[in-house]
């Protein structure tokens, strides 16, 4: 049943990937941001910091998300082309 | 004139070639000959001399697949004048515990790096990691594949657990009180996830250092300072103690009366050492290394807090634990380290170090937190604000006796 247990893998992710997008310079999204997000979102019995470290850990490694990283800080991101990077 | 020397394209980079000292502008005009971006890289240093503003942009999302650490992006902001170094990202490669290298390990690391890089290296950071020097998108993957089969690893940048490091500890000095190498080696296998996937507020910075002298200056610097230590009697070689003074040594103006905590004193034969004075501030053991040595029952202490910020706010690393045994599987630092990284993850905010955050929350509510008694050990200083409660002393008064 959908209504029972926990929240599918995909899903999460794809929910994750979302968030990620929508807050695209708007917010640099930590982590922590985007798992307290998912257990708010889907409640603590659905969602744990275990399954949240889990999906982001499999869309970093896919490369769908990215680590970027400003002034010595970190945030999740989606790719794309830095501003500061000159044409070629 | 026609036999006028040829005029330097970089006259003010050559006056830091001048005087007895190394220069990295000589450095990197030996590497300029064969390298194009070195070559750049004088070029726009140059530049930057003249104009006095920095032609570096700061990057944000270079590094290789999977790691949130490990590369540091920079760009040049004319990268028409200088293409070569249109590009000029850092690298950081996890040090070896101690940095112990064979030459064969520095050699292969050195061939990656001239075919991929610019072959300038500084070793090493202040972070501890061995630095490669400027490099390009592209050539990322192609030098983490390569050295990653060879066995070595990118270290942190960012919101991670930042590359471990320590002092040389027993491998070389005979004060160590604990195996700094094997600590170091133990919390980076412990704790690769963390080192390579932001999952902090900030960075966390281990330095673990074998005895007061704090080689690895981990007081200043470490959000924990692990600091070798003992808990009893400085080991006292009286016979070395008079052999010293025939030489020359004055032991009672040069040892004694330096002696911060005043609890040592010569009578021209013996050397006597309140111990349960003594302050470990290593003093006497430096001065007379072949006489005295660190006690027997030996551990670490654990500092928290410190931080080197280039614009404001440094502050050193103060007593957690006075005393810990250090010995594998070190369960009981990584219980306390754990401990700590929940409270910080839970209410630390972003880009906040463990430093700060003691300090807005207060010690009394991070002790409570931990499920830590207070202890004389920790306080770092006479206290300026007279509001330092503890909630067991409200308690108390209301308990019969
Ligand atoms: C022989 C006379 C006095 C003695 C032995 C004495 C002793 C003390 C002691 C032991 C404390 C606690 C310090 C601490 O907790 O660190 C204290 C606090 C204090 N005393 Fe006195 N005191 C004397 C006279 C006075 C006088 C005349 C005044 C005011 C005109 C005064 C005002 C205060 C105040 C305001 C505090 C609180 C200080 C703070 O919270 O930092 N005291 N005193
Ligand atoms: C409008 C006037 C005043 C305001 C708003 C004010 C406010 C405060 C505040 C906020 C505190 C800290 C309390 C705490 O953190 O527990 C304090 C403490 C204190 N104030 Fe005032 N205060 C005023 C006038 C005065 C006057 C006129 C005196 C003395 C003649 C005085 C003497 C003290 C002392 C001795 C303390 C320390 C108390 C202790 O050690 O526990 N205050 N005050
Ligand atoms: S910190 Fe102490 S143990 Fe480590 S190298 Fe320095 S003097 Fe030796
Ligand atoms: S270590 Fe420092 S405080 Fe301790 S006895 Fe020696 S000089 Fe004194």
């Amino acid at each position: 049943m959908a209504d029972s247990g926990v929240v599918p893998m995909d899903e999460l992710q794809n929910e994750i990937f979302k968030m990620v997008q929508e807050d695209m310079g708007k917010k640099q999204l930590k982590a922590k941001d985007i798992t307290n997000a998912m257990i708010q979102k889907f409640g603590e019995e659905k969602c744990t910091k275990e399954t949240c470290k889990e999906a982001i850990r499999t869309l970093i490694d896919s490369g769908k998300l990215v680590y970027g990283y400003f002034g010595g800080s970190s945030s999740i991101q989606v790719p794309h082309k830095e501003g500061s990077e000159p044409d070629k | 004139m026609a036999n006028e020397t040829k005029k330097s394209s970089t006259p003010l980079l050559d006056e830091l070639e001048k005087g007895k000292w190394p220069s990295f502008v000589k450095e990197i005009k030996k590497m300029a000959d064969k390298n194009p971006r070195a070559k750049d890289l004088l070029g726009q240093l140059e530049l930057s001399y003249t104009d006095k503003v920095t032609h570096w942009k700061h990057g944000g999302l270079v590094g290789v697949r999977g790691y949130g650490g490990g590369v540091i992006g920079r760009y040049s902001d004319s990268p028409d004048k200088f293409p070569n170094v249109a590009h000029f990202h850092t690298m950081r490669i996890n040090q070896p515990s101690g940095w112990f290298y064979t030459s064969k390990a520095l050699r292969e690391i050195c061939d990656v790096w001239e075919q991929h890089g610019s072959g300038l290296t500084n070793m090493h950071g202040s972070t501890g990691d061995l630095v490669l020097l400027g490099t390009s998108t592209d050539n990322l993957e192609p030098i983490f594949t390569k050295l990653t089969s060879k066995g070595w690893d990118l270290g942190g940048s960012g919101s991670v657990l930042r590359t471990p490091s320590c002092c040389a500890g027993p491998a070389r000095c005979e004060f160590a009180c604990y195996d700094t190498l094997k600590l170091t080696y133990d919390l980076t296998q412990e704790f690769q996830d963390l080192l390579h996937r932001p999952q902090f507020p900030y960075k966390w910075k281990f330095k673990m250092s074998g005895c007061p002298n704090d080689c690895v200056a981990s007081v200043a610097r470490a959000d924990m300072s692990i600091i070798g230590i003992w808990k009893d009697d400085i080991q006292v070689d009286q016979q070395a103690v008079r052999e010293y003074a025939k030489n020359g040594v004055n032991i009672q103006s040069e040892i004694c009366d330096l002696c911060p905590a005043k609890c040592m004193s010569w009578d021209g034969n013996d050397l006597k050492i309140v111990n349960k004075w003594c302050n470990k501030c290593m003093h006497c053991i430096n001065a007379l290394p072949k006489a005295l040595r660190p006690g027997k029952e030996r551990g670490a202490a654990i500092l928290i807090g410190a931080k080197a910020p280039i614009l404001q706010g440094a502050q050193m690393s103060s007593v957690l634990v006075p005393f810990m045994k250090m010995e594998p599987p070190y369960k009981e630092l990584k219980d306390l380290v754990e401990k700590i990284w929940d409270f910080w993850g839970e209410y630390g905010k972003n880009r906040e170090r463990i430093g700060e955050l003691i300090q807005r929350v207060g010690m009394g509510q991070f002790l409570e937190a931990l499920e830590l008694d207070p202890k004389p050990q920790m306080v770092a200083n006479p206290r300026t604000n007279p509001f330092i409660f503890y909630e067991e002393y409200f308690e108390e008064e209301g308990e019969e006796k």
